[in-house]
């Protein structure tokens, strides 16, 4: 038998025992826990952490982009950001983008997923269009819409002006294209929206709905008492996700826009990229950066923390 | 009241305002319509880039029609593919995802592993500060790594931008790791200890093929991350040889090159191929993601 | 192949002790089951003894070897999960020749030694299919097949049959005795069913609380219970327990049930109790029912669990509800009865400690 005669290394291994540092004990389980969370620990470290600290440093100094040169200058730019009036005018746009593309796509997304969980023929269909819409590039949506509101070839531009809708380029309505943004934005993102809830709706047992079936409620009666209670936890953490990915959301705004026509559709993020790459004023730029982070630190945990969403979710 | 002879009291059961053949056939009217506007919002522009592609540029130019005719049909926009500009975009944007789902895939195994079955000081604090992740925007922090990632030479590296992306896939695709693991009995990779395999052996040969459908997941969702990544390219990429294919597409569109809509919508729809693939093949895989997100 | 020792086992979880000194040989090919309520600590035992857990305190010997600080991986052993553990994603044939593989054994040599156990156990011919696709006593097989194709120093089993039906548990019982009689090592098998127990092992080990309550043949441990619990644990239905009072009168002991009293023979350690109290465990197969009242306890007829060849009859006294095992054409009706007790098959055990008193 191969434990009666092999003998055994019995020396005891710092990876099977455990060391000490100090005072602090390692156990083996420490060790190899840590090991194996480290890779995305360092990741972390180098994409978001040093550039956080990084940002909060270059914030209090005068760096011109082309020769940077750190010149401190305390809260000057904070100073200056906030007597900017683009830099109010960009928050409250900021704010009108990110709460109406957040309505557009819980109401859209939520309505999208009680659809596909009910459908029963085409359903593979539709939800890999609802894939697809969420998997595609934002340059392809951009590209999609850019060449439908094409005031020469668009076949959406055509449709506005036939049904007198809007006049001229859509996304140079300096009226409009605010609300043109937001609803390109939610043909992208609702699908989010929907496949969160409709995992959500899919973990409710039916046995929930044939029991009421029993006691005899209606349809609208089992989702107010059954379906919405049930997801309504997971409706929390998505208007938290939503809200953050939107107010943080430059690329599609940038590729539809450019944050015109003039400032119309100039968000935050847009603006804090405007002053960095061209005017040049890294350390503003950045200065920006650190406003919105804390601003979103500070909503989020108050969200999270008045709302509690973990808590409502059944897991 | 319903018109029908429904009487006030029945026998059993209980009365309803609208009379149960009127709901029904309103939620299968709700339904069905509701069915058919959804097809038409999310297919709509797809299948309108779809058409427009194989269409000669003269046929766009001239008004808006629905199918392309034979006179009108034509393959040769797929060209652009080899055009040198392009193609360049094109290939720099597969060497990224690559390296992004690789690294995204490996890194996430290994700590989901790690969460699941070692019981280490402060694990749980640990991965709620990853989720912290969330609110971390490519734009707050492309524009302090400009100038870090100038410093340390790696703008315009391809290694660079794979590290930056891969970072921002990394809290879900760890969670999911740790979470998919811990429906994986323990027993499994005790039987295989007691069989005199060592811990890494279980781990290869019993852990790792199981979570097949979450690496599966993982993949896609850096996939989507990596492949539709404008900000991080845009700002970390400068260089109109090392970009990817969204901010030189992008820069190209804007740029004074003669290039018709017709070429934008066949290079799009190529791009998008991949997308629509994994939406059709692997949807069950990635709502079971969506599902432990949920969690 | 030699016997396992277990010397003073204790494992705690920070304050809180899962086995508590734990002392056992198992002989060389001998069947012992340890049986407990869940929460009692057998499986923490057996998890110590795979070394699947490490050991608070305490040791345990292979033979001469000890093998305490042995990682799982070194001691040989082979184990049968509760939840099986077949892997999924391996074919049958795969995964019996697994820890074969591990050894570095060639293919042909692995074929071989699979087939071979496979033969054993009837399933030679699911050799290419996935577990998922076998029934559950196909994966129980299977799962056997893969414990036993390479020799083991000792047998392990977890409760390997707490989630299978009763008829498929008849049917794998022959099999488990079969198959570890054949493979010839010490073998521990954890169970919480004490009829499992009783039907399948050499010797029986009861545990209680991260205690050994009693270790003895399933004669033993039924006929002569040393601690209430042990008792109460084996047998079905269960002993029902009084408190009585006890006296010594004129050469032999009175004992007091309620109303009802009863002449016993002296002992010493009985005496001990005299003036005092003590606890009196009998099985309801020792209890009759009389057709009067007044003979015996008076007990009010509740209700009859007709099982074919016994009826288990449900009665109200002022001891108590009672369970007496009747004769299968028994009818209580809504009838006086009184119950009778065998006075020689009444076990006394102390009301605080609970150990048998002789």
């Amino acid at each position: 038998m191969a434990t009666d005669t092999e003998p055994v290394d019995r020396s005891r291994r710092f990876y099977d025992d455990g060391f000490s540092i100090g005072r602090f004990e390692i156990t083996p389980e420490d060790f190899w826990g840590w090991l194996t969370i480290l890779p995305v620990l360092l990741l972390y470290t180098l994409v978001a952490l040093i550039p956080i600290a990084f940002a909060i440093a270059a914030s209090v100094h005068r760096v011109p982009l082309l020769n940077p040169t750190w010149d401190f200058v305390g809260v000057e730019n904070y100073a200056n950001v906030f007597q900017l009036d683009r830099f109010w005018g960009s928050m409250w746009r900021g704010f009108v983008f990110m709460v109406g593309s957040t309505v557009i796509q819980l109401t859209v997304g939520v309505w999208m997923a009680l659809v596909l969980n009910k459908i029963t023929r085409g359903s593979r269909i539709l939800s890999t269009l609802v894939f697809t819409s969420y998997l595609i590039p934002t340059i392809i949506v951009t590209m999609m819409f850019l060449f439908m509101l094409d005031p020469y070839d668009g076949v959406l531009h055509a449709a506005g002006a036939r049904f007198g809708l809007w006049e001229g380029y859509l996304l140079g309505n300096t009226q409009l294209s605010m609300t043109a943004v937001v609803i390109i934005s939610s043909w992208k993102f609702s699908a989010f929206v929907t496949l969160f809830t409709l995992a959500q709706l899919q973990s409710i047992p039916d046995r929930f709905y044939e029991a009421a079936k029993v006691c005899g409620a209606t349809t609208w009666e089992m989702f107010r008492d059954i379906t919405l209670p049930r997801i309504y936890g997971a409706l929390l953490v998505v208007i938290f996700l939503r809200g953050v990915f939107m107010f943080n959301k430059y690329d599609i705004i940038w590729q539809l826009t450019q944050g015109g026509p003039g400032s119309q559709t100039t968000t935050m993020p847009i603006l804090a990229y405007r002053e960095t790459f061209e005017r040049g004023a890294y350390g503003m730029g950045n200065a920006i950066a650190v406003v919105m982070f804390l601003a979103l630190l500070v909503s989020g945990l108050v969200y999270l923390k008045y709302l509690n969403p973990s808590q409502e979710v059944e897991t | 009241m319903s018109a029908e002879t429904e009487p006030d009291d029945p026998e059993f059961g209980r009365t309803f305002r609208v009379s149960h053949t009127y709901r029904s056939l309103l939620y299968r009217a709700g339904l069905y319509g509701s069915i058919a506007t959804l097809f038409v919002i999310l297919g709509f522009p797809i299948y309108w880039m779809a058409q427009n592609a194989f269409k000669t540029r003269l046929a766009i130019q001239e008004g808006i029609t629905f199918f392309p005719t034979p006179e009108t049909f034509t393959v040769n926009h797929f060209d652009i593919v080899f055009n040198p500009t392009v193609g360049r975009y094109l290939l720099n944007s597969v060497i990224v995802t690559i390296g992004v789902v690789v690294t995204v895939t490996v890194v996430s195994l290994i700590a989901g592993y790690g969460l699941a079955r070692f019981n280490y000081k402060h694990k749980v604090k640990t991965a709620r500060f990853l989720l912290v992740g969330y609110m971390f925007s490519p734009i707050v922090l492309a524009i302090p790594l400009y100038l870090i990632w100038d410093t340390l030479g790696l703008l315009n590296r391809y290694v660079g931008l794979i590290l930056a992306l891969s970072a921002l896939s990394m809290p879900f695709a760890v969670w999911l790791m740790w979470k998919y693991i811990q429906t994986i009995p323990a027993s499994m990779e005790e039987s295989a200890w007691v069989a005199g395999a060592p811990r890494w052996r279980g781990f290869v040969d019993v852990i790792v093929p199981q979570t097949k459908p979450a690496m599966i997941a993982n993949s896609v969702f850096a996939f989507a991350i990596a492949w539709g990544d404008f900000t991080f390219s845009y700002i970390l990429m400068p260089s109109n040889e090392s970009t990817t294919f969204p901010p030189g597409i992008f820069r190209l569109f804007h740029s004074s090159w003669e290039t018709g809509w017709a070429e934008f919508m066949a290079v799009s729809l190529l791009v998008s191929l991949p997308a629509l693939l994994f939406a059709f093949f692997l949807q069950s895989y990635l709502l079971q993601g969506f599902k432990i997100r949920a969690l | 192949m030699s016997e396992i020792t277990i010397q003073n086992l204790t494992k705690t979880f920070g304050s809180l002790v899962a086995v508590d000194e734990f002392s056992l040989t198992i002989e060389d090919g001998e069947f012992i089951t340890l049986v407990g309520p869940s929460g009692c600590g057998k499986t923490t035992t057996l998890r110590c003894v795979a070394g699947l857990e490490s050991v608070t305190s305490g040791s345990i010997y292979f033979g001469d070897h000890d093998v305490t600080d042995y990682p799982v991986q070194q001691r040989g052993i082979a184990l049968l999960f509760q939840d099986i553990a077949l892997y999924p994603h391996m074919t049958v044939e795969e995964n019996m020749a697994y820890p074969l593989k591990l050894e570095g054994m060639s293919e042909e040599q692995r074929r071989e030694r699979v087939r071979e156990s496979a033969e054993l156990l009837h399933i030679e011919d699911q050799l290419e299919k996935h577990p998922n696709e076998l029934s559950g006593g196909q994966q129980q097989r299977v799962a056997l097949g893969r414990s036993i194709v390479r020799e083991p120093t000792m047998f392990l089993f977890d409760e390997p049959m707490s989630d299978l039906d009763a008829k498929l548990k008849h049917e794998l019982r022959p099999l488990f005795a079969e198959v570890t009689e054949t493979v010839g090592c010490p073998t521990m098998y954890v169970t919480h069913d004490q009829e499992e127990a009783m039907t399948m092992s050499d010797r029986i080990a009861v545990m209680n609380d991260g205690e050994l309550e009693q270790v003895g043949t399933p004669d033993e441990v039924y006929n002569e219970p040393e601690t209430s619990f042990v008792g109460e644990f084996i047998g079905r239905p269960n002993m029902e327990f009084f408190d009585a009072g006890i006296d010594r009168h004129n050469g032999t002991m009175d004992l007091s049930i309620g109303d009802a009293s009863y002449r016993l023979e002296t002992s010493e350690a009985l005496a001990q109790y005299a003036g005092g109290d003590v606890r009196i465990g009998i099985r309801p197969q020792d209890i009759t029912v009389s057709e009067d009242p007044a003979d015996g306890v008076t007990a009010e007829h509740v209700f009859d669990e007709t099982l074919g060849d016994q009826t288990h009859s449900l009665f109200e006294t002022p001891l108590g509800r009672i369970t007496v095992v009747t004769p299968p054409s028994f009818r209580g009706g809504e009838g006086q009865y009184g119950l009778q007790f065998d006075t020689d098959a009444m076990k006394a055990f102390d009301p605080k400690s609970g150990l048998r008193v002789e």
